[in-house]
């Protein structure tokens, strides 16, 4: 068996691993790019510090844009990230357009689902030559030096392929010891801003020590050698920050890391040592940072402290409002904890935002009620909009497996679902849906949540990099007002419909008036939002450094 | 003011929903390119509905 590329090797920009490295042919990788895709981005340097010129494309792009481009530049290898499972069909359309549009590049294919389910993606894509499982910094490398020369990669650790209609997975290559010894990600595209500001995704660690049912993350860290979290120093982190904010211009920070180092004594140590890197650096003032964390972690003193060091928002998967749901999905928390945390954060004016399941498999008809209850508790006053989802089995999770067990699970691969313990729960669910649109309402780009949490977030970059602006005070009011109206009404056609399908009772809301009501909601708000804008826009734009138009 | 507000808004402070979108499962299993493509059909489809009727109102 071949030994893994030493990774160090790679941060050095080694030219060759002593095996041969063809680089005249470029490498194409294909992933969703919205908030800059740092998987690829990772991807991109290490291929780039070997000497492959690497051309990044978005999968939103139209398929016949990306066949044309491979055609145009013909890749050694076509990597594609896929980070959602239920892309896979999607993924597969254009895999099979490249192919049938005449791309002989080697076809590979990363990330949580193509790692844990090997089987399955090479099944769903018979076009695909291999998976790289796992962190596929140094397989990909190995993968593409093969590749290029011509040589057998069979047998190149971390990657899973098809062989007389087996699916073969190689040892599973070691997750990386040190990220610092990583080099950036590649950042080469235009960042998001809102009000003027630019934004960047950052890492600080990788892995998550954590054991929720419901998500692949652990899974995927755990089932390959090596420890599970790492962190990079937090020297080496704030000098990154620092880099983009001097050369790009970069003042948010979004921390992707899929459990924010805070959890026991070693990892609040280390974001003790971040926020000292911040002020050493002198960065709090100039650059604000948001990160994810568990509700569990939110403690005064910490998180004032990070607050002053820049923290703006706080993300939480709370999930749910319900023992027996918190239980079911493993959180190993309570609905007291999670309570406390939201009531801290709202005591040192922290923005926070957070994510929730209104069903799960252990569902029921009470438990719904005692999610709204909750729901009501800590985003009745309006602080930020309702959000919720219902849970879905993805591969690699605990619960899909106990769902495969207990013969509940539905749906297929593209669109896993279960059946409720109540069935009446599906029916209610269904019911939800056409009485609320509930793309319309919680997901999606109209949708009223995701337009007032941006209203909210705009809210804590307004307080954090401008100015005291006039009228702030008034607006916070008129958007929380608001957002408590929004949040009234979907609690309330949420409960109605649970007691239509428990108990019968009459349902009284129309689909076309609730529809209604939303479009009036967001009519007022962007209505009240662009006029405290227009009536700041001097100041704001003189701190952008733009004229005023 | 507020259509005056909306209207006149510098581009960097005009309201950016997309910022922090985060793509869910989509129910009908439509990728992003197909979804652009059925949302600017039902667009076009709305405009050519209303124009048919102010026509037909004139």
């Amino acid at each position: 068996m071949r030994q893994p590329i030493p990774l160090r090797a790679i941060q050095q920009g080694h030219p060759d691993t002593g095996r041969g490295r063809d680089t005249s042919r470029p490498v194409m990788l294909v992933g969703f790019q919205h908030q800059g895709n740092l998987g690829l981005g990772y991807l991109t340097s290490v291929l780039r510090q070997c000497g492959y010129d690497v051309r990044v494309v978005d999968i939103e792009q139209d398929p016949e844009e990306i066949v044309k481009t491979a055609r145009e530049i013909n890749p050694v290898l076509i990597g594609f990230s896929l980070i959602f499972q239920f892309y896979v069909g999607g993924y597969g359309e254009l895999v099979r357009s490249l192919r049938t549009g005449g791309i002989r590049s080697h076809f590979t294919m990363g990330g949580h689902f193509p790692s844990l389910s090997y089987e399955q993606t090479l099944e769903i894509i018979p076009e695909l030559d291999s998976v790289v499982r796992f962190e596929g910094e140094s397989t990909l490398v190995e993968l593409t030096d093969a590749v290029s020369t011509g040589r057998d990669w069979h047998d190149i650790p971390g990657i899973a392929f098809v062989r007389e209609g087996q699916a073969i997975a190689t040892p599973a290559r070691p997750l990386v010891e040190d990220l610092d010894l990583l080099p950036y990600p590649e950042r080469n595209y235009q960042p998001d801003a809102v009000l003027g500001r630019s934004i960047m995704p950052i890492l600080a660690s990788r892995g998550c020590a954590r054991t929720c049912s419901f998500c692949s993350i652990h899974t995927f860290y755990r089932a390959a050698p090596g420890r599970m979290v790492r962190t990079r120093k937090p020297a080496e982190v704030v000098r990154e920050m620092r880099m983009l904010h001097e050369e790009r211009g970069i003042t948010i920070f979004l921390f992707q890391d899929d459990d924010f180092p805070l959890f026991g004594p070693v990892w609040r140590r280390w974001a003790n040592e971040f926020v000292d890197e911040l002020h050493r650096n002198h960065l709090p003032g100039k650059v604000i940072w948001k990160m994810n964390c568990r509700a569990d972690v939110v403690e005064r003193e910490l998180f004032l402290r990070m607050r002053e060091a820049g923290l703006y928002l706080v993300y939480m998967g709370l999930e749910s409002g319900s023992e027996q749901g918190l239980k079911t999905l493993h959180k190993q928390i309570t609905v007291e904890q999670n309570v406390r945390a939201v009531d801290l954060l709202k005591s040192i004016d922290l923005m926070w935002e957070y994510g929730f399941m209104l069903l799960d498999p252990s569902s029921t008809f009470e438990s719904v009620r005692e999610n709204l209850a909750f729901l009501r508790t800590i985003v009745g006053d309006g602080c930020l909009p309702v959000t919720f989802c219902r849970m879905l089995p993805y591969d690699g999770t605990p619960i899909k497996d106990e769902l495969v067990r207990s013969g509940r699970l539905r749906g297929d691969v593209n669109n896993p679902d279960y059946d409720f313990l109540d069935p009446r729960l599906a029916d209610f669910y269904e019911g939800l849906t056409s009485v609320v649109n509930v793309r319309g309402w919680i997901h999606g780009l109209e949708a009223v949540t995701l337009q007032l949490s941006t209203a909210w977030h705009e809210v804590a970059v307004m307080g954090r990099l401008f100015p005291s602006l006039p009228g702030m005070a008034t607006y916070t009011k008129t958007l929380r007002r608001i957002t408590r109206k929004s949040n009234h009404l979907l609690l309330g056609i949420v409960e109605d419909l649970s007691y239509t399908f428990s108990d019968g009772k009459e349902n009284p809301w129309v689909p076309e008036e609730v529809e209604d009501s939303r479009k009036r909601i967001l009519e007022e708000f962007i209505t009240e939002r662009d006029a405290f804008v227009y009536k700041n826009e001097a100041i704001l734009l003189e701190v952008l450094g733009q004229p005023c138009s | 003011m507020a259509k005056k507000a909306a209207q006149k808004l510098s581009a960097a402070l005009v309201f950016r929903k997309e910022w922090i979108f985060d793509p869910g499962p989509d129910v009908l299993g439509l990728n992003r390119a197909a979804l652009a493509k059925v949302n600017q059909l039902k667009t076009a489809f709305t405009k050519n509905v209303n124009e048919v009727i102010k026509q037909g109102q004139g």
